[in-house]
């Protein structure tokens, strides 16, 4: 539990890590694609993007035809959007949202979650087997946490993490099919963040406030940061946990952050602004 | 010593469980409410429809929707109409609910509403009568779970007691053994006869710190070790209490709260937490209804 943790003034935290892995990736693939094609990627003309600019931060319905794939141009399509064939269908009403290049996805308010492939999330440890746990990440069915997916465990030396302990985790399996498994480890095997969450308060919100929450831009974040240290780990799944150096701040940090959901950024600094007293007294 | 809820109606982590008890004994809770205070009540009616109430405690929604039909009453009791309340849920509400599976929890909540206005002799059967033995009023109150965050029983019963002072019955005149009923815009649709207003109150008790909390949410419902439900109307009268199961509550405590309430009535003053929740929502509720009227007369002129 080390840089899953934000300080506020935020210097590492889960989303920018993410983020920065997503580039990364990105800018290799992109690399690659300079090799094989020799047509870089920057200087693509809107025109022959696979979605236009104009569609992006507008509202979207389910139906509605946003893109079309296409083969030279791989893009990465989030929770929202489905290929059919070569186009790129809308099947939730949103707002359709790019945050970094090649990356969409539709923003929208939803409380159930389906899980996705690398979705960091919060979990909720239900039963513990020999070789592995149940975790409760809020979906249908409840996932499976190998008791080898930490960093550094092994048969003899794992860890023991009891039932009812909330775990910052990341899926490694999503099929419809069958049950989700995660695992608190990167990509890279390493803990990185994910793991035990010890004290702090949990609550649950929509969808859309969590992946709001993980966006750079967050301005309910970034305003209390400057009035209050605090630490939080905001799962994909609707569940953000939140610890601060009194329960009290807990509590309103919390309220702040549910109330901010329907908040334009002006409003959220005004709110914040007036709740700084509360936390100085 | 905190416990984590693991059970099919919900699931609380060891870090909420431990947050939420232990942020009890400081007297803070994690909507920011003193362990007294009740969430917002927020009364909306259709337009349109009469007896059709939706009501939000805080995060927690429910609708009511009251309708009346004629039927024929029971030989023993020729002159009594009928009273049905059903309690309709959806997965949406919370994912903890099961589709068709009627649980014990929606059993309970239906029945604690319906004692306290049935029971308490609110609503009055017998003016539902048009014709003794062979037809009168059977009125059906559907009560729709929306969204859950706790405490239904007493959002069930704000709205269910508003959408049936919102309700108006189409007027009937009896001619001999021949009845006509009058759409609304021939004859003024009437009232049902409501004799006073039973609102349920529920408090949550904490047996570990002794704590006792007025409406109690989602998460403070899974952990907290016991209910209790009064019934109370706005003349200071105690119609129900309803205690399932859950922690001993001491004499001490339930004396304590029922002369609290004797006091009160007595002295008629309104600070007591108890009655004084009772009186705001009773007002709240007319408040809403003189509104609507209001916005009723106001179309139709």
């Amino acid at each position: 539990m080390t840089n899953t943790k934000r300080k506020d003034p935020p210097k590492e935290s889960v989303d920018e890590n993410d983020v920065e892995q997503i580039e990364e990736e990105e800018a290799q693939a992109e690399e690659e694609e300079v090799l094989e094609t020799e047509s870089p990627m920057d200087t693509v003309e809107q025109e022959d993007a696979p979605i236009p600019t104009s569609a992006i931060d507008r509202v979207v319905l389910p139906g509605e035809v946003v893109g079309k794939w296409m083969e030279n141009h791989p893009i990465r399509i989030g929770p929202g959007l489905s290929q059919i064939n070569d186009r790129i269908v809308v099947t939730k009403a949103g707002v359709l949202r790019r945050p970094i290049t090649k990356y969409f996805w539709v923003e929208c308010h939803q409380k159930r979650y389906v899980p996705t492939q690398d979705d960091m999330v919060i979990g909720i440890i239900t039963e513990r087997h020999g070789d592995n746990y149940k975790v409760d990440i809020g979906c249908s069915q409840v996932a499976t946490l190998s008791i080898l997916a930490f960093e550094g465990a092994s048969r003899k030396n794992k860890l023991n993490i009891k039932n009812g302990s909330i775990i910052y985790c990341r899926v490694t399996l999503a099929n419809k099919d069958m049950e989700p498994e995660v695992a608190c480890v990167s990509t890279r095997n390493k803990s990185e963040g994910y793991g035990e969450l010890n004290d702090g308060y949990m609550f649950k919100c929509g969808i859309g406030l969590a992946y709001k929450l993980l966006r750079d831009d967050c301005a309910v974040l970034a305003s209390l940061g400057r009035v209050v240290p605090f630490e939080i780990a905001a799962g994909m799944n609707g569940r953000v946990w939140i610890n601060s150096g009194s329960r009290r701040h807990t509590v309103l940090i919390t309220n702040a952050i549910i109330n901010s959901e329907m908040m334009p950024d002006d409003q959220t600094k005004m709110m914040v602004d007036k709740l700084s007293s509360y936390f100085t007294s | 010593m905190s416990k984590a809820i693991l059970k099919s109606e919900g699931i609380v982590s060891l870090n909420e469980s431990k947050f939420i008890t232990e942020g009890l004994r400081e007297n803070l809770r994690v909507d920011g409410r003193r362990p007294h205070d009740m969430r917002r009540l927020n009364i909306n009616f259709d337009s349109g429809v009469t007896g059709h109430v939706e009501v939000q405690l805080g995060g927690t929604r429910v609708l009511t929707s009251v309708r009346a039909d004629i039927v024929e009453p029971f030989p023993e009791r020729p002159t009594e109409g009928f009273f049905h309340f059903n309690v309709e849920f959806s997965p949406m509400a919370d994912p903890n609910f099961e589709q068709g599976k009627q649980s014990d929890q929606f059993i309970e909540l239906g029945r604690v509403v319906e004692r306290g206005l049935r029971e308490s002799r609110a609503i009055d059967s017998e003016a539902l009568c048009i014709i003794a033995s062979e037809k009168v009023w059977s009125v059906r109150c559907d009560i729709h779970i929306l969204d859950h965050v706790g405490n239904l029983t007493d959002c069930a019963s704000i709205a269910t007691i508003a959408a049936l002072m919102h309700f108006r019955r189409p007027s009937t005149t009896v001619t001999g053994s021949q009845v006509t009923v009058h759409p609304p815009g021939e004859k003024e649709p009437v009232p049902l006869s409501i004799h006073h207003f039973p609102v349920c109150i529920t408090f949550g008790f904490f047996e570990e710190n002794g704590v006792t909390v007025l409406d109690p949410h989602l998460k403070e419902e899974l952990i907290m070790d016991g209910q209790m439900t009064l019934t109370l109307n706005s003349h200071r009268e105690i119609c129900s209490i309803q205690k399932a199961g859950g922690t001993a509550v001491s004499m001490e405590t339930l004396s304590q709260c029922l002369r609290i309430a004797a006091v009160k009535v007595l002295s008629s003053t309104y600070s007591s937490v108890l009655l004084y929740q009772v009186e705001e929502i009773t007002g709240i509720i007319q408040k809403a209804l003189e509104e609507d009227a209001a916005k009723r007369r106001k179309l139709r002129s």
